[in-house]
């Protein structure tokens, strides 16, 4: 009896730790920013991500990132904006767009939304 | 071998066959661009420009519901032939989703861009209609603002053979009750390339 008690124990211990793990919100390796940005490159030091909302303007977006190439970095971005319940919008404000950065420059990437139905986005940046 | 060589015949024959047409992914569009206006420098100049629109507040009606805006001239002073409907019409259509503005067809310099209001209005007292359907009197609305604008092209010679083709996309928004620009965008489109690339 008592064997089949601690085994009921161990069970219960592993189950409980199980759900503790599932609970941690996210990664603790991963930046604030990384939520709201996808980029696999290896020249562009993203230093900060910020959001304004407002009812009557809809959202404003800034990404702010230190170019660490040694030469001048040729990158395309895009926003992907989304509605409350995460269905993508389709629009014309959300085409790729060009940069070039010069060796330890600072660049603002600022975008607005396409009305106020927008409530969440995405940076996507690419290196060429 | 002979059996192989008819294969690398047969093979070759058949990319000849292929057309090399391919349907473009606008969204994922990396081709390099042309010296001319393509649509990539359309889509970048709305776009810019119904940011700006956005993020001054220009189209926020303090009043409350949405703008009725009309559409002005457009001048194409570029050296080439093109619709500047290419730029209008994605404007119009950003506006109009973004909930803040809508476009009336109902007036235009030329006329009605849709000549059916006014059509539809002359079945007014005929009995082969039903006049409950008929468009009543003053229903229409007035425009509270006006787009217009004008495409510029620039082009310079630069040496090693090269040259700079400059494009402005220039846009006005008029508010017709007091004739005040009250939003004025430019986005300017460069590009350089082989001097021998004709941008016409």
């Amino acid at each position: 009896m008592i064997r089949i008690i601690k085994i009921f124990i161990a069970v219960v211990t592993v189950f409980a730790l199980q759900a503790c793990g599932e609970l941690k919100p996210q990664d603790a390796s991963l930046p604030a920013w990384a939520a709201h940005v996808s980029y696999k490159g290896r020249y562009l030091d993203i230093l900060d991500v910020r959001d304004w909302s407002s009812e009557q303007k809809g959202m404003k977006v800034m990404l702010r990132a230190e170019s660490i190439a040694m030469t001048d970095l040729r990158i395309s971005f895009k926003v992907n904006w989304y509605t409350a319940d995460g269905q993508p919008i389709q629009t014309v404000l959300g085409k790729w767009q060009e940069r070039v950065v010069s060796p330890g420059q600072t660049i603002e990437l600022v975008q607005v939304s396409p009305g106020p139905r927008a409530a969440d986005y995405r940076f996507e940046i690419i290196e060429k | 071998m002979n059996k192989f060589i008819s294969m690398c015949f047969l093979a070759a024959a058949l990319t000849g066959c292929a057309s090399g047409v391919q349907i473009v992914d606008t969204n994922n569009d990396t081709a390099e661009s042309v010296m001319g206006l393509e649509y990539r420098d359309f889509e970048k100049a709305a776009g810019e420009s119904v940011q700006s629109m956005l993020a001054t507040g220009a189209v926020n009606n303090p009043n409350g519901g949405r703008y009725v805006l009309a559409i002005s001239r457009m001048i194409n002073d570029t050296m080439q032939r093109i619709d500047t409907d290419q730029l209008v019409k994605k404007i119009r259509i950003e506006l109009l989703n973004s909930g803040k503005v809508v476009v009336t067809t109902a007036v235009g310099l030329n006329g009605p861009e849709d000549q059916m209001t006014m059509a539809a209005r002359e079945l007014r007292g005929n009995s082969e209609f039903n006049q409950s359907r008929v468009a009543a009197k003053g229903q229409l609305q007035a425009p509270d603002l006006s787009l217009s604008g004008k495409i510029l092209q620039r082009n310079h010679n630069m040496s090693r053979g090269k040259q700079q083709v400059e494009y402005f996309f220039q846009l006005t928004l008029t508010d017709i009750n007091s004739g005040l620009a009250i939003w004025e965008g430019e986005t300017p489109i460069i590009k350089r390339g082989s001097a021998n690339t004709v941008s016409w």
